[in-house]
């Protein structure tokens, strides 16, 4: 049975960075092998979780074309973004994937969907955890409104009871940050906040500031089904929801509360 | 009918709501069925703001507050 360190995080952080196994910060951090088994290990969990509501597994390419990103709104949200080839976006978040993939889609009933992406985001703060290149993988739910939000709850309860199970010491705020920024910036967060659209998950790491986002919970309505025009055949209005885990940062949060060799026994228990 | 949910009504209904078939009364859920938008809610704020003569924090608009005219205006006039 997993026990939670009796190190500090402070200590934690300097033998994970003596391990080598978290080196560098924001643009240049660099993982090590456990700390990349580790993030597995969370993919892991998190898709057999995924498949356990009955979600679908979807194959999704490195990069997204600009044309996919436009539909979305991407780039009113998002201008800054940096083109990596011929065409080729790295995207902030990876359900941008799913929705192309059920673009002018009739569903016959609600479904699930997984997948994972390498995203990129220029993150302004050079705070640990807080990776400009990092892997998320989320769930995506399609369905009528009430059966959206319900999914959105039973994740909120599977992935608290998960983290809790693993010690983190986390707590579900209403996220300060747009989905879909924009022009009325303000406008669209203090309706996200009314409405009660996204959820973060965050992980307490006292040692370092505020606590760390590892995973988040949205709603958004019939943003993205419009855009990309997939609904359900019923002609009931289709709305999508999503599950986000950023997998670096779950992976240092279990690191920093656990203890690095802790957090790693963690991948070595599920081999044997 | 209190002043100020008259007077809140009048300015959603005249203001705020384009749609002439749209009508809010007092009790209509004002954040469901996309009555108000991201625009529509700044110049809510901004409204409701003048009414009561004080800046509303941020952390303070939030369902409970905001459901319907009623639930606003009893929010802002007990405080």
């Amino acid at each position: 049975m997993t026990t939670v360190k009796e190190m500090s995080t402070d200590e934690a952080m300097t033998q994970l960075s003596r391990l080598h196994e978290w080196t560098g910060s924001g643009r240049e951090t660099v993982l090590g092998p456990h700390m990349l088994a580790l993030v597995d290990w969370v993919d892991s969990k998190v898709v057999e979780f995924a498949l356990q509501a009955g979600a679908s597994e979807l194959p999704v390419p490195r990069l997204i074309d600009r044309s996919v990103l436009e539909r979305a709104g991407y780039f009113e949200s998002f201008p800054a973004t940096v083109e990596e080839s011929n065409g080729g976006f790295m995207p902030s978040a990876t359900c941008y994937h799913c929705y192309a993939k059920l673009a002018a889609t009739s569903l016959r009933e609600p479904g699930v969907w997984t997948c994972s992406a390498r995203c990129r985001r220029n993150e302004s703060q050079e705070e640990w955890g807080r990776l400009q290149t990092f892997t998320m993988r989320e769930i995506v739910f399609v369905g009528s409104a009430a059966w959206v939000r319900k999914q959105r709850q039973e994740w909120i309860d599977r992935i608290v009871a998960f983290a809790q199970s693993l010690h983190l010491v986390v707590q579900l705020d209403t996220a300060t940050d747009s989905f879909f920024a924009g022009g009325e910036a303000r406008g669209r967060k203090l309706l996200q906040q009314i409405k009660g659209l996204k959820f973060e998950l965050r992980a307490q790491m006292h040692a370092y500031g505020t606590p760390l986002a590892i995973s988040s919970f949205n709603l958004h309505e019939t943003f993205f089904s419009r855009r990309f025009n997939f609904q359900l055949a019923d002609g009931i209005e289709t709305h999508s929801g999503c599950v986000a885990f950023g997998l670096e940062r779950w992976a240092l949060a279990l690191a920093l509360t656990l203890g690095p060799d802790q957090a790693f026994s963690l991948v070595e228990q599920e081999k044997r | 009918m209190s002043d100020a949910r008259d007077k809140l009504l009048n300015y959603i209904n005249g203001e705020l709501l384009t749609d002439p078939t749209r009508r809010a009364v007092p009790d209509t859920p004002l954040f469901e069925d996309g009555w108000i938008d991201s625009l529509k809610i700044l110049k809510l704020i901004a409204y409701i703001e003048l009414m009561i003569g004080r800046n509303i924090p941020d952390e303070e608009i939030v369902m409970k507050n905001f459901r319907t005219v009623t639930v606003i205006v009893e929010h802002f006039e007990s405080k």
